[in-house]
């Protein structure tokens, strides 16, 4: 009996090696965030990432500026509040009164390099060199000069993994600044689509979208992309609106990382400060 | 022998995954980048066999996902599926036709179709992506580039015998 198993494995070996680290891939993919293992995750990244951020200081000094860098830098803040100027505009004009900005009229950014790129055309993401060191946490907004790149999805002390708007895994909260229209917008693997707006909504190519106020995951008004076209769908009721990025995903290279708690994460910390006080 | 070529495999995969997250992204065409990890593992596959090339794979695999901070395990699998269906096309009496001719391209071609498709099925989570852009975009355009890069790879070999 013995004897016939073995020979059995021994005939479909090739068959036993493969099922058995196609069992383990499959576990390590089930248990993806699994504390220990994001553990043993943050462990490998942030050795590798000292590599690789070697490696990307070699290429930087083919090509970074720190002029460039610090414009870089004062055209992000200037965006950003840009933004929030012309917002409040929209509102004024429609209101005719201010709304209170204050908590959100200052944002403190962190400027950072990409020290290397995931690049698939459904999963994007990329190494950063700022981490919990300085103050980066997971859920932090990721901008550049020119709008939303993504968001925080790792951190280990010395570095960070950004989600980017290019990956199908972000679904992000938006509206369209002139008519406040809301939707959720993700990553199709081709394009930025925000599905299922009735046709009744008035958005035309061209009109400016940013983040919603409803979003969980970023500061409102951060500045996404333009519409580029309506689709209608097959009834025709509802449009599929495809979105144009502000930001240059593809060829990021210094980015700015938002020290933003998302809404969430600001909830429980007043309800823990609530319980602490009774 | 064989553990020494089991270790170049490694090393070689370290290196050009290294390489991969560092500077493939220069020559994205449209998102498209091609996956030179795979070339060790499919040149040493056709080489060594079968589960020298699963277990090579899984290897590459897993360093791939460690260092690039994606999937966890999800390139294990990918490119242990690569490289057993590499596997396949190894033969004691083939080496020479397998690695040394338009063959070695075709191989590559079908590896690194097996592993950007599964890779990306087993990444992507949106219903919004479609089966067909999946095996055209991620598994097609992907394994097109990499035989490209795979051609010089063979030129540089075949020049170097």
């Amino acid at each position: 009996m013995l004897k016939t198993i073995s020979r059995f494995i021994a005939n479909y070996k090739n068959y036993f090696v493969y099922l058995s680290i196609a069992v383990i891939s499959i576990v390590l993919i089930n248990f993806n965030d699994n504390p220990k293992l994001r553990q043993i995750k943050v462990l490998g990244l942030t050795n590798f990432a000292i590599v690789n951020y070697s490696i990307d200081a070699v290429m930087d000094f083919f090509r970074s500026d720190k002029e460039i860098n610090s414009l870089k830098y004062q055209n992000a803040e200037l965006m950003m509040q840009v933004n929030l100027l012309r917002q409040n505009g929209f509102e004024n004009k429609k209101l005719k009164e201010l709304i209170n900005l204050a908590d959100t009229s200052k944002f403190d950014l962190v400027p950072a390099n990409v020290v290397s790129k995931l690049i698939t055309r459904t999963q994007g993401s990329f190494l950063l060199n700022k981490g919990t060191n300085d103050s980066i946490k997971t859920g932090m907004p990721v901008i550049d000069e020119k709008g939303l790149v993504g968001i925080i999805a790792e951190v280990t002390s010395e570095f960070s993994v950004c989600k980017t708007i290019k990956n199908s895994t972000l679904s992000i909260a938006i509206t369209i600044q002139r008519t406040n229209v809301d939707g959720i917008m993700n990553w199709d693997g081709k394009e930025l689509i925000i599905k299922n707006i009735p046709t009744t909504y008035d958005v035309i190519p061209g009109d400016r979208i940013e983040t919603s106020d409803f979003s969980t995951l970023f500061p409102p008004s951060v500045p996404v992309g333009i519409v580029l076209e309506k689709k209608a769908n097959a009834l025709g009721l509802l449009h599929n609106i495809s979105v144009k990025p502000f930001a240059d995903i593809d060829g990021a290279e210094n980015l700015f990382i938002v020290r933003y708690i998302s809404n969430v994460q600001a909830i429980k910390l007043k309800n823990r400060f609530k319980e602490s006080k009774n | 022998m064989k553990s020494f070529a089991f270790l170049k495999t490694v090393i070689f995969g370290i290196l050009l995954i290294l390489l991969q997250v560092t500077a493939v992204h220069f020559i994205a065409i449209e998102n498209i980048v091609p996956f030179i990890p795979i070339l060790p593992l499919v040149y040493y596959t056709l080489l060594n066999g079968q589960i020298f090339g699963t277990i090579s794979g899984a290897i590459i695999g897993l360093l791939f996902d460690i260092i690039s901070g994606g999937l966890f395990g999800g390139g294990m699998l990918a490119l242990s599926t690569a490289g057993f269906i590499t596997g396949y096309f190894y033969g004691e009496n083939k080496i020479d036709i397998n690695t040394r001719s338009f063959w070695f391209i075709v191989y590559l071609f079908t590896a690194t179709f097996v592993y950007s498709f599964l890779y990306a099925s087993l990444s992507s989570n949106n219903p919004n992506i479609t089966f067909l852009s999946l095996i055209i975009f991620e598994g097609l355009m992907p394994a097109v580039y990499t035989s490209i890069i795979g051609t010089l790879f063979y030129l540089f070999i075949s020049k170097r015998d």
